[in-house]
């Protein structure tokens, strides 16, 4: 547990020296939103059904932010040579880098979408519904960043083909977030139950296939 | 010295003798399936003579979906037992399954055009295929994406295992995606009940689609490997 | 590794040797260039062994090798002691202080160290006044420092993996660096370094020649 939170930490104190690099992804969220009504038109009837899907685009897209570098600079400074000898191990390593960056990138996220969803006309009633399923969904996309991350590290344009790795995969959890966050059943919709399903599915998988890709470290530089 | 020619020679060598009878079956049942799909097997009276674009897109499907989960098997081969050959099985596999699937969208583009009006539909099966040739797309990219050939193996490798897992998974989403936005559904591919004229034709051409892919599949493996023999001479000191 | 210092006994009195590393006919290759061809080598606690070598002859793979970052194609490897391996890369984060890398080394290690341990293992590469810069702003030499500095932290026993540790060192750290290991081989460690200076001489030096 010590090693875990420690890991934790060392992120947060590190994501910390370089805190204005949140301002700019939350920019970018909110650019991406604003984009929309821009090509679609201010007063069109498609802008209120489209405000949930845009959110959940928009929120994917931001959440690839920074993923080619997640282990990048760990593997340069050959933080993850020390790691694969230590009392963590990669697995748990892994999933302590997911937990800073969904800390790191996507919480500010899920605290500006009340904002968001007042610009784009989404009702109240519906924001319970469409918080839950981005709490859970973000999640399960910062899973899938890491195996991308893991998959990806030392390769040539490594930010474009995590998005080529990640995507697809993420096609589960943006239909089951989607619904989930504009369904009327409640909060607790069977499509939550799905998109639940896919985080725990992840959660057993992430760890599993981050350790597995770092295992082998070749050169010192990770190329 | 480790020999790279122990496994590889056998390989060469049982894929030697099984080549011309595969070559053979091949060609009569893609000759026999098609002579029977295209001409003497009857129309369908809803849809005429557009339905027989089945007899290519069926198997296509197939051996997309064929061809990933042998991406997986060798995935898993490399990852968990090291063996030297499956990593070039998966680099033969990955390219030839793509155009399968990039095929059946083809085809599917092609049927949907004079049935349902529209040159692309985001029906339930064509939007599952899109996305296995995303994935395809994924593994080619990734196993090419380093700067040193080989390093590229083991990711890619991974990616079709994970892949492989979430090919049902992606499947049984979109389903639920499709039905939910679209209550009444479309026309099912293949229509009601297959009569046993269209079934002959399928089943050989599925069989000849098969031994296709096999046959494409030891050729570029037999190519991967005269490479990679190349490169290791050329690498051993003094040779 | 073990989750306090001074548990593990030091090694017996002189005289009896204490197998702490084990090579047996390992290969390993390098993309497909075979790089180390059917090593053996034996190494007791409290012997230093030194690999030389020219350049690319495999000194690093060797290294990496028993720090488990590369695979064997065949042959076993065999450590009885924990291991700590410093390599051509500090193992720092930039961004953060030198004292706090040293802290999370710890804790992630699982090492019990409590502030008096730090200022001690920073006292001993005389690093303690720039431990609290960020590590980015150093020099080379004092980042290796740092980095060094995580050796008086290690649990003993322990395996040290050095690799070039003497890169971008003063006199006086590198005599630093060698009461260190002469203090850690007295205790009942090993070492195994790579490096093209002149270390700490004594009987108990191997040489280890890599490449041809």
């Amino acid at each position: 547990m010590r090693p875990f939170i420690a890991q934790i930490s060392r992120d947060l104190d590190i994501a910390w020296q370089n805190r204005q690099d949140v301002v700019v992804m939350l920019g970018f969220f909110i650019i991406i939103i604003a984009l929309f009504p821009l090509a679609i038109g201010p007063k069109s009837a498609m802008l209120q059904s489209l405000g949930i899907p845009m959110i959940w685009i928009a929120a994917l897209l931001s959440s690839l932010n920074g993923f080619d570098r997640l282990f990048a600079q760990d593997v340069r400074d050959g933080w993850l040579d020390q790691i694969s000898l230590s009392a963590l191990g990669l697995g748990w390593y892994a999933v302590a880098k997911a937990v800073s960056h969904w800390l790191t990138a996507s919480l500010p996220l899920l605290l500006i979408t009340p904002i968001l969803a007042l610009m784009l006309n989404i009702a109240t009633t519906k924001l319970p519904a469409l918080m839950t399923a981005l709490l859970v969904g973000t999640m399960a996309l910062t899973l899938l960043g890491i195996i991308g991350a893991a998959l990806a590290e030392g390769a040539r344009r490594s930010s474009a083909l995590i998005a080529i790795l990640v995507l697809p995969l993420a096609v589960p959890v943006l239909i089951f977030g989607a619904l989930a966050a504009a369904t009327d059943d409640g909060i607790i919709s069977p499509h939550l139950m799905l998109l639940g399903a896919m985080l725990a599915l992840l959660l057993a998988m992430a760890p599993l296939v981050a350790a597995t890709a770092l295992k082998i470290g070749e050169t010192e530089s990770g190329i | 010295m480790f020999d790279y020619l122990a496994n590889p020679s056998r390989f060469i060598r049982l894929s030697n003798r099984v080549f011309m009878p595969i070559c053979i079956i091949t060609v009569i049942c893609l000759a026999y399936g098609l002579y029977l799909g295209l001409f003497s097997s009857p129309a369908d009276y809803q849809q005429g003579d557009t339905v027989r674009i089945i007899y290519i897109h069926v198997p296509a499907a197939w051996l997309a979906l064929f061809g990933y989960v042998g991406l997986g098997l060798c995935g898993l081969f490399y990852i968990v037992w090291r063996h030297p050959l499956a990593d070039i099985a998966a680099r033969a596999i990955a390219p030839v399954g793509a155009v399968f699937a990039f095929l059946t969208l083809i085809t599917g583009a092609l049927w949907g055009k004079p049935m349902w009006g529209a040159w692309w539909v985001w029906d339930a099966r064509l939007t599952s295929m899109l996305i296995l040739f995303f994935f395809y797309l994924g593994v080619i990219a990734l196993a090419n994406g380093f700067d040193r050939p080989e390093r590229g193996s083991r990711p890619a490798a991974l990616l079709a295992m994970v892949g492989v897992i979430n090919v049902p998974i992606v499947k049984f989403s979109v389903d639920w995606w499709n039905t939910l936005h679209q209550p009444a559904s479309l026309l099912r591919s293949g229509g009601p009940a297959i009569d046993s004229s269209m079934l002959t034709p399928l089943i050989l051409m599925l069989i000849g689609a098969h031994g296709y892919f096999i046959i494409v599949v030891i050729l570029r493996m037999r190519a991967l490997l005269a490479e990679r023999r190349l490169a290791a001479m050329r690498l051993r000191p003094g040779a | 590794m073990t989750p306090d210092r001074n548990t593990q006994p030091s090694a017996p009195a002189s005289g009896t040797a204490v197998p702490c590393l084990e090579i047996d006919a390992l290969t390993v290759l390098r993309g497909q260039r075979l790089v180390i061809d059917r090593l053996t080598h034996r190494q007791n606690r409290g012997e230093l062994c030194i690999l030389t070598g020219a350049n690319g002859a495999g000194k690093s793979t060797l290294l990496r090798s028993i720090a488990e970052r590369l695979p064997a194609e065949s042959g076993h490897i065999k450590c009885h002691l924990p291991r700590v391996y410093i390599g051509h890369a500090d193992g720092l984060a930039g961004a953060i202080s030198g004292r706090k890398n040293l802290q999370s080394w710890a804790a992630v290690n699982d090492i019990m160290v409590t502030g008096a341990d730090i200022e001690q293992a920073l006292a001993g590469f005389d690093a303690a006044r720039f431990a609290d810069m960020p590590v980015q702003l150093l020099s080379r030499g004092q980042r290796r420092r740092l980095a060094l500095a995580r050796l008086l932290l290690a649990p003993a026993p322990s395996l040290w993996l050095l690799d070039e540790p003497n890169t971008g060192l003063d006199q006086d750290s590198q005599t630093r660096l060698e009461t260190a290991i002469a203090a850690h081989l007295l205790a009942g460690g090993a070492v195994m370094a790579a490096t093209h200076i002149e270390m700490a001489r004594s009987a108990a030096t191997i040489h280890l020649a890599i490449g041809l």
